[in-house]
């Protein structure tokens, strides 16, 4: 800190208004009472609520009968808010500071008292667009820190959650809480993530992802390997299963660890409609999960080496739909592969009556025309949709069976179905040698891994569910 | 190094299929023996577009040995002369007569002619014009054909005599039974009874009544 407070308040105040010069929205106000008290209060304005801190510090202090206060009786005393404390620590008032609360300085006193007064415009609690859900609860994270905690402790009503806070990111110095149910959490995941959480020296972290990325298990791996959710509900029930959460100040994104494979194929509302309607629709997730990463490569892989496999007729017609088409199968399939992602990015980054304008322009009309003028072979354009749509069915997994896709797609144009065997044979190695925080990447969908539960590829009724369904070594006491 | 290497992999797949070419499958074929040789006819199917129905196209080529004919068809279509998709191969009476054995041998160690395609003879008919009479059921002979031999087969009316069998048939020394074909006086393909193979050489034709 590059300066100090002394008994001096003229001097204080001058050292903190060069701090924060240039600063418009710094604020800084002096009181005199009648009595003779002499005070300054400081904040950024927009930051906080101003009806508190004239309600609650200005009109106190002038009418305060003392002549001097000393820190400890200002904050007690004095100021008519609940939470307000002596900060001697420069570095945390200047952070507090920073974050809405407001400073209080006193004429014969080196010690500032900090009053929490944030009242910055939030954004209200909506339903996520990315994690909707049929039935069950619609809240939402927000940006705001302590919003997102209290929906946590609303859910979680018991004294054994956990929440530790630290601070990351030189510049934003944002805040980050550490969330868990002592006792179900295994002691070593918290000691696990709370050592990764304290390694990170960032310059700045304005979302949840800055921290994922840094302190997620094998970074370059296409699979996700720390969890994340929008949903208070699904973040409770994680933690529930003995997980941590971490949430961020500033992002409504929160994370989840360990991360398992398993998760990639719940959806959020399996757990609150029956449950044989949650098993078809994840099984069919499932299926999904290898149409969409195998059907260009199987497309291409008959068409191109092993067209004895197709049936016959199969085989006139797409033999039919590509004559007059300028490219190879593997070319256009591919650039119907980019076209699609494409489209997908173009169609999310457009608001939303243009997006979905779009998608239907781009999808329908454009791909009929192509198909038409003979730019394109139908068979492409169908695989191609099949890949993409049966993609959507994962969300978790969309970033990571995009990647596969396209390698596979490039083995089987390359090798035919060696190649795809290849390349799913290396998937599987890869799948097989993941671990998030320590817990097998493929756990609970292998036998041999951990096979006591009752929630896999199919989820059993709650009421053969045991409570410690998930990877919760301790019993829940 | 490891960019240029990914770099040179696209590239590569993107050129993958540059040579793909559109097959004209042979859906079915007829075999007989000449002065000089042996006399292939293949039955190809063409389709030009999705709304046009598929059009069978017939090809013959003459040769002095069997990998001659395939090569010679090879040439007369300037690509690949696509036989996995072959399910019948029609055998003339002379070719019979002559025996089965250098065929079916030199047939089961092609990659692309399948264990399955299925061997006929042609009675008091030529192969030639057994293959390309008029079908009842489909627009092309050869698949009508096909069907019309797995139907009776099934039924039992006609031996079941997939390559693969009448090839174990043959190292075993066993007797051969072949479905055979005749025309019919409407000029169909009809199927009749069994053609008794022994030693490989065709030596008499029963009734359906005595299979």
């Amino acid at each position: 800190m590059s300066f100090q407070f002394t008994d001096d308040l003229d001097h204080n105040i001058a050292v903190l208004k060069a701090q924060f010069t240039g600063d418009s929205t710094f604020v800084s106000r002096e009181i005199r009472s009648p009595s003779g008290l002499r005070c300054a209060i400081f904040f950024f304005d927009g930051m906080v609520n101003a009806v508190a801190i004239n309600e609650s510090i200005v009109r106190p202090l002038i009418r305060e009968t003392r002549s001097r206060l000393t820190a400890e009786e200002l904050a007690q005393s004095a100021v008519q808010i609940n939470d307000s404390r002596v900060e001697p620590d420069l570095s945390l008032m200047l952070a507090s500071f920073l974050y809405g609360d407001t400073v209080i300085l006193t004429e014969g006193e080196a010690r500032p008292v900090v009053v929490n007064t944030k009242g910055f415009a939030s954004r209200s609690s909506a339903e996520p667009e990315g994690e909707k859900v049929l039935r069950g609860p619609r809240e939402g994270f927000t940006e705001v820190f302590m919003t997102n905690l209290s929906m946590l402790r609303r859910r979680l009503n018991d004294p054994r959650l956990k929440f530790t806070f630290s601070r990351i990111g030189e510049r934003t110095n944002t805040v980050v809480c550490l969330c868990y149910l002592e006792g179900v959490a295994d002691e070593k995941l918290v000691r696990t993530v709370q050592e990764r959480l304290a390694k990170l020296h960032p310059d700045s972290v304005l979302d949840s992802n800055y921290i994922a990325e840094r302190i997620r298990d094998e970074r370059r791996s296409p699979f996700p390997t720390l969890g994340t959710t929008e949903r208070p509900d699904v973040a409770a029930a994680r933690m529930l299963e003995g997980r941590v959460a971490i949430v961020a100040d500033g992002s409504p994104v929160v994370l989840t660890a360990p991360c398992i494979l398993q998760e990639c194929f719940q959806a959020n509302d399996d757990y609150y409609i029956s449950v044989e309607q949650a098993g078809l629709s994840r099984l069919l997730r499932c299926a999904a999960f290898l149409l969409t990463l195998t059907v260009p490569a199987l497309y291409l892989a008959c068409v191109l080496h092993h067209q004895e496999l197709v049936p016959t007729r199969l085989l006139l017609a797409i033999s039919a739909a590509q004559r007059g088409t300028p490219l190879p199968p593997a070319s256009e399939t591919f650039l119907m592969l980019i076209v699609f992602e494409l489209l997908k990015e173009a169609g999310t980054r457009t608001p939303g009556v243009i997006g979905q304008t779009m998608s239907i322009v781009g999808g329908l009309v454009l791909g009929q025309a192509a198909v038409q003028a003979r730019f394109i072979s139908a068979p492409a354009v169908i695989i191609v949709a099949v890949a993409g749509v049966t993609g959507l069915a994962l969300p978790k997994l969309q970033s990571s069976t995009t990647v596969l896709r396209f390698a596979l797609t490039a083995a089987a144009a390359l090798l035919g179905l060696y190649g795809i065997v290849f390349g799913l044979a290396l998937i599987l190695l890869h799948l097989c040698a993941l671990d998030s925080c320590e817990t097998p990447y493929l756990l609970n969908l292998l036998p041999r891994v951990h096979p006591h539960t009752e929630d896999s590829y199919l989820r059993a009724p709650w009421f053969q569910m045991r409570r410690n369904r998930f990877l919760a070594q301790k019993e829940d006491k | 190094m490891k960019r240029c290497f990914a770099l040179c992999v696209l590239c590569a797949a993107l050129l993958c299929g540059c040579s793909a070419e559109n097959p004209l499958p042979v859906s079915a074929a007829a075999m007989s023996r000449t002065a000089d040789g042996y006399r292939l006819t293949a039955e190809l199917i063409r389709q030009d577009s999705l709304d046009g129905d598929a059009a069978p196209v017939y090809l013959s080529v003459e040769a002095e040995d069997l990998p001659s004919l395939f090569a010679e068809a090879e040439r007369r279509l300037g690509g690949h002369f696509y036989f996995s998709h072959a399910e019948t191969v029609i055998l003339d009476e002379g070719l019979a007569e002559a025996g089965i054995r250098e065929l079916t041998g030199w047939l089961a160690e092609r990659q692309d002619a399948r264990l399955t395609l299925r061997l006929v003879v042609a009675r008091d008919a030529s192969a030639d014009e057994l293959l390309q009479l008029q079908a009842l059921g489909e627009a092309i002979p050869g698949v009508a054909l096909y069907e019309l031999l797995e139907g009776l087969s099934a039924r039992g009316d006609v031996p079941d005599a997939p390559l693969y069998k009448v090839q174990n048939a043959l190292a075993q020394g066993q007797t051969v039974q072949l479905p055979y074909l005749y025309a019919t006086e409407d000029e169909h393909a009809a199927a009749g009874g069994a053609a008794i193979f022994d030693g490989g050489c065709l030596t008499g034709f029963l009734p359906k009544e005595g299979i």
